[in-house]
């Protein structure tokens, strides 16, 4: 029983990260038509800038730590907000592989960036000493800082799916996502929904990064590893749907941890396991309600 | 006058391949002679526009979005490399990676019709990384430091066995592959194509078996890249996991991108462009993806019709400007 509860608690934390680090670019894609390897990039900046921010001399403690996360999450949304006006906000126009080719390029930008300051030889990030324990469950000993991993990204998921869902913004952006032109005959202001979207899932994937950056080595390799699970995620899910995204995050995040625990020999291949064996079953990916197919060219 | 402009245009392809074709068989004799690391290099840099040439295709004329052509580049290479100790032949391994690349290029291929075009791709990414993660784990492969020592001797009865005679048989093998690819290009295979990419209803109107030919464009651009990888794994005599990474994915799009998406020569050009540019980078800074990456940026946002583009649009201006002098006299 325990031996089956522990993988699970641990895939639910890390699938959670995985949710916040793939809904930004569900969103981006479901809604601005934009492959946006750069996110991958903004992952990386989070768990560096959350590492650069916590690792002080001397004890951490925990509100230290969270204002950390926290600041870094923002200053990550803020680089974005800054790359939005600069690079994608002249993308939206052309064809989606020159935009994948211009994200892929700040991605390279942003590990360059990274080698630059940090250099190419791993880095660990710490934990404040309040998070780094266990706590019981029963007969269960589990660590506190994937139960308060679950508890934020899950308080973070419900605020999104609100977000999307029940606000003005959310109603704007799925109209765009519907037929942008309509919606901007309509006096949808689709530049301002792009920014704010945009900024939003670059803030959700600094937070991802931040809050996975004590659980795994930093190194510039981050980026790529994270964008095509991530990718991976947004394909299983089917393209574009938000709650696809979430039972795709989970089932990763969940195949994972049970791969790690009971076949570590091709735990490597887990992600790559499910994407396969999805799209031979559901070519569409798991939850695909016509979700907008763009044709790379 | 208009005449003759589209008369360059017609042929512009053509006449630049040629021409590009043959400095890159005066450069590689230049340096047949020269130090191994610039032999390698070049030797290198005449597998690569094959390779690159091969991507471009792919996207240009078969109109699919592929993440993961490491797969069949890495999986030849891989391929030739665990056969060598059984096969004595450098012909023969060359066909064996050849084999196995299109074997895999027909299979991953069955996927083009069932799932969406960013689901292909990332499928092919994927895929690309799982065969990396395995070459890396592996001890049959070599793990980490890969396999190596493969004997090569005589490829179709050209001397291949050093370096300084690998680049010069590569004069002969570069410029079939060139042919082979103009062949692909504006053959009647290449003509159907390009039709369906403009619009398949209309070209399956017309009677063409639009699966059939997209698929048979897809597996071919795979042995392609199978002939690039055997060809890499016989130069360098070493077969390591960085060839299954990524970036054996992602560079040639990015090349092909620099030189122009829209032509055949552009991405021979970005080939060139894009390997001398990282050989000078790396040899001036530890940072090159921070200057490949911004160079890249400049490029999509400036000149996104690559480095053809910016000459095509000079000529036409030229042209334009000439016939409107004609015009008022």
């Amino acid at each position: 029983m325990n031996s089956v509860a522990l993988p699970a608690i641990v895939g639910l934390s890390s699938g959670l990260l995985l949710f916040l680090l793939a809904s930004g670019l569900t969103l981006t894609f479901g809604v601005m038509g934009i492959v946006n390897f750069a996110h991958g990039g903004f992952f990386m900046i989070g768990a560096y800038t959350a590492f650069e921010l916590t690792s002080g001399d001397g004890g951490l403690g925990v509100a230290q730590f969270a204002m950390g996360v926290v600041a870094a999450a923002v200053v990550t949304a803020a680089i974005g907000l800054v790359l939005e006006r600069l690079v994608f906000a002249r993308l939206y126009a052309t064809s989606p592989i020159y935009t994948l080719l211009a994200t892929y390029a700040l991605l390279l930008m942003a590990q360059g960036a990274v080698v630059m300051k940090w250099g190419r030889l791993p880095q660990s990030a710490p934990l404040p000493d309040g998070l780094s324990g266990s706590v019981d469950l029963g007969s269960l000993s589990v660590p506190v800082y994937n139960l308060v991993c679950i508890a934020v990204a899950a308080v973070v998921a419900v605020g999104l799916f609100a977000v999307v869902y029940r606000t003005r913004l959310g109603l704007e952006a799925r109209a765009i996502a519907m037929d942008r032109s309509m919606a901007s005959a309509l006096g949808i202001r689709f530049r301002l929904v792009y920014a704010v979207l945009f900024t939003l899932g670059v803030f959700l994937a600094g937070l991802a990064g931040a809050m996975q950056a004590p659980l795994t080595q930093l190194t510039p390799s981050l980026a790529h590893a994270y964008v095509v699970m991530g990718f991976a995620i947004v394909v299983i899910g089917g393209l574009g749907s938000v709650t696809g995204t979430l039972v795709a995050s989970l089932v990763v995040g969940v195949t994972n941890a049970f791969a790690v625990s009971f076949a570590p020999d091709i735990s490597g291949y887990a992600v790559y396991a499910v994407l396969v064996v999805v799209l031979v079953v559901w070519p569409g990916g798991l939850l695909s309600r016509g979700a907008p197919v763009v044709d790379l060219h | 006058m208009s005449t003759f402009t589209e008369r360059l245009r017609r042929h512009g392809g053509t006449i630049g391949l040629i021409v590009i074709v043959l400095l890159l068989d005066v450069l590689a004799l230049s340096q047949a002679g020269g130090s191994v690391e610039r032999q390698l290099f070049v030797g290198n840099v005449m597998i690569q526009v094959i390779f690159v040439g091969s991507v471009g295709y792919l996207y240009r004329i078969v109109g699919v979005a592929s993440f993961g052509q490491a797969i069949f580049y890495g999986g030849a290479a891989y391929t030739v490399g665990l056969a060598a100790p059984h096969v004595g032949s450098s012909t023969l391994l060359l066909l064996i990676g050849v084999g196995a690349a299109t074997i895999a290029a027909a299979v991953v291929g069955l996927f083009i019709f069932r799932v969406p075009g960013l689901s292909f791709a990332i499928l092919t990414l994927a895929l690309g990384e799982s065969l990396f993660v395995l070459a890396r784990r592996e001890r049959w492969t070599g793990g980490d430091t890969g396999l190596f020592g493969f004997g090569a001797g005589r490829l179709f009865g050209l001397d291949i066995s050093t370096p300084g005679a690998f680049v010069a048989s590569m004069v002969v093998f570069t410029s079939l592959g060139m042919l082979l690819l103009w062949w692909l290009e504006y053959s009647r295979f290449g003509v159907v194509l390009r039709a369906i990419r403009s619009s398949d209803r209309r070209a399956a109107a017309l009677g063409a078996g639009i699966r059939t030919y997209r698929y048979a464009g897809f597996v071919v651009a795979g042995a392609v890249s199978g002939v690039c990888g055997s060809l890499y794994a016989l130069l360098w005599n070493l077969v390591s996991p960085d060839i299954l990474q990524w970036s054996t994915s992602g560079d040639p799009i990015i090349m092909t991108l620099i030189g122009g998406m829209g032509s055949i020569v552009g991405p021979v050009i970005g080939c060139v462009a894009f390997l001398y540019l990282v050989d000078i980078a790396s040899a001036i800074t530890d940072q090159w993806e921070l200057w490949v990456g911004t160079i890249l940026l400049v490029v999509i946002l400036a000149a996104p019709r690559g480095v053809v583009g910016l000459v095509d649009d000079a000529v036409s201006r030229v042209l334009r400007r000439k016939e409107e002098a004609h015009r008022v006299r």
